[in-house]
């Protein structure tokens, strides 16, 4: 564990970060409580009516029209609508994964690194139950609380399964496949009271060659016109870019626009000595200072023609 | 017994080792098949029959104690429970009292401080 200032922890960023001073003041506040509402069991206006109710400010996260941003203080595990499944505590840059996946009600799709399963009951609501969503979990330990989400969130189209990602059976293809991957967690780094980061982040591990082999293994399970989306909440080149970099020098895979208005920056031409390919400049990265949120890493993939 | 939507790839998915499927939809208790909670709370909307409304210092009563001593005009069974428009989950109905099967979950003195409000 590691306590240090955000301009020292993230000093090898400073030069692929847009005004890297905003970027560290940002991460001196705390993190927006983000809430999704689970339109499977509740209908917006209605919990919006109820939070209003209970003396909760909130406003809803514009253009998605299901994420509230509550303010601080609101324990969300405390209420009633959430122990009712009618509210899921979630970032609001790990909903942009699930939308930028834009699964179909009759879609066939595989998360692959399930747990907890906020992702996942994304995407169940988003196909409205219909479909199937093969959710897969490497720890069977984590399966409880995604069994536990499942069932408070009322999905019924999903079944989950406890593989290592990389060795997922090649039985069938996938019309959609999210690989949101273990990894270090800088985005999810907010200073503390003392104005540190405490970070006991496993940079510089072997998560980028498990990043890769998911990755490489989620493409192999993409059906002919399927979509996939490779997402992490690091800011890390080696567990971002490098990653989608490796996958597209060994499959016939495009990176592909994402088509919605939100703020980002776009994925990185270069890093340290590697220079990427041009199209991965069409990846996001989520940072705080510009969308007030868990950073994150998007790609979003298909087969090349 | 589970729920789960249907799917023409799903006898592909049988060769899965699966975990879990679906939603649970029914337990059997003794002889008798008990509707969940879970499924209740997606379901229960569509429900006609057999609903019980209840004021919020009724499902306040029946929360904390497990129990609420009241007639309603039911033959005895399972029930499902609402209150304000919103389904909270199973309930056992003997003549005068309603008895909760509301999952263990449900029932943390936190989660339902402001039920009154
Ligand atoms: C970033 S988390 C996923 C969060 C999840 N998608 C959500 O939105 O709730 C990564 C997950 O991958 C799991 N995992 C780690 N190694 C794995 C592997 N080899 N295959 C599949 N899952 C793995 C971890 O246990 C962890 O639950």
């Amino acid at each position: 564990m590691t306590s240090r200032s955000p301009e020292q922890c993230f000093a090898s960023y400073r030069s692929i970060i847009l005004d890297f001073a905003d970027f560290c003041e940002k991460l001196r506040h705390p993190l927006p409580v983000h809430l999704r509402i689970n339109t499977l069991k509740a209908l917006v206006t209605e919990t919006c009516l109820r939070l209003t109710r209970l003396g909760i400010q909130w406003i809803l996260e514009d253009p998605i029209d299901i994420v509230l941003r509550v303010r601080n203080g609101v324990r969300p595990g405390h209420l009633r609508e959430y122990s009712l499944g009618h509210l899921h505590s979630q970032a609001f840059s790990s909903v942009l994964a699930g939308l930028i996946l834009d699964p179909k009600p009759a879609s066939l799709v595989l998360d692959l690194c399930a747990a907890p399963g906020s992702k996942t009951t994304l995407l169940a609501q988003l196909m409205r139950n219909n479909g199937v969503i093969v959710a897969n979990e490497k720890n069977p330990t984590r399966l409880i609380p995604l069994r536990t989400n499942l069932k408070r969130l009322g999905v019924t189209n999903t079944i989950s399964v406890c593989y290592p990602g990389q060795h997922f059976p090649k039985l069938l293809a996938f019309d959609r496949v999210l690989v949101d991957v273990p990894c270090s967690g800088e985005g999810t780094l907010r200073t503390g009271p003392d104005g540190t980061l405490r970070w006991s982040g496993q940079s510089g591990s072997r998560l980028p060659s498990l990043q890769r082999e998911l990755l490489l293994r989620a493409f192999d399970l993409l059906a002919p016109n399927g979509i996939l989306v490779y997402s992490t909440c690091t800011y890390n080149p080696d567990e971002n870019e490098s990653v989608v970099q490796c996958l597209l020098d060994n499959r016939p895979a495009s990176i592909e626009p994402i088509s919605l208005d939100i703020p980002h920056a776009p994925g990185l031409e270069r890093w340290q000595e590697i220079t990427y390919d041009p199209s991965i400049r069409l990846c996001w990265r989520i940072y705080p200072h510009q969308l007030d949120t868990v950073g994150f890493f998007l790609a979003r993939v298909g087969r090349a023609n | 017994m589970w729920l789960l939507s249907q799917h023409s790839r799903l006898p592909a998915l049988a060769s899965l080792r699966v975990e879990s499927v679906g939603l649970p939809l029914l337990r059997q208790v003794n002889t008798y098949l008990k509707p969940t909670t879970a499924a209740l709370q997606v379901f229960g909307n569509y429900a006609t029959r057999n609903v019980v409304n209840l004021a919020s210092s009724q499902l306040t009563e029946l929360v904390a104690n497990g129990i609420l001593t009241s007639d309603f005009a039911f033959s005895s069974g399972y029930v499902i429970v609402e209150t304000e428009g919103i389904i909270i989950g199973c309930a056992l109905y003997l003549p005068g009292r309603l008895i909760s099967q509301f999952p263990r979950h449900l029932f943390t003195a936190q989660t339902w401080e402001d039920l009154s409000k």
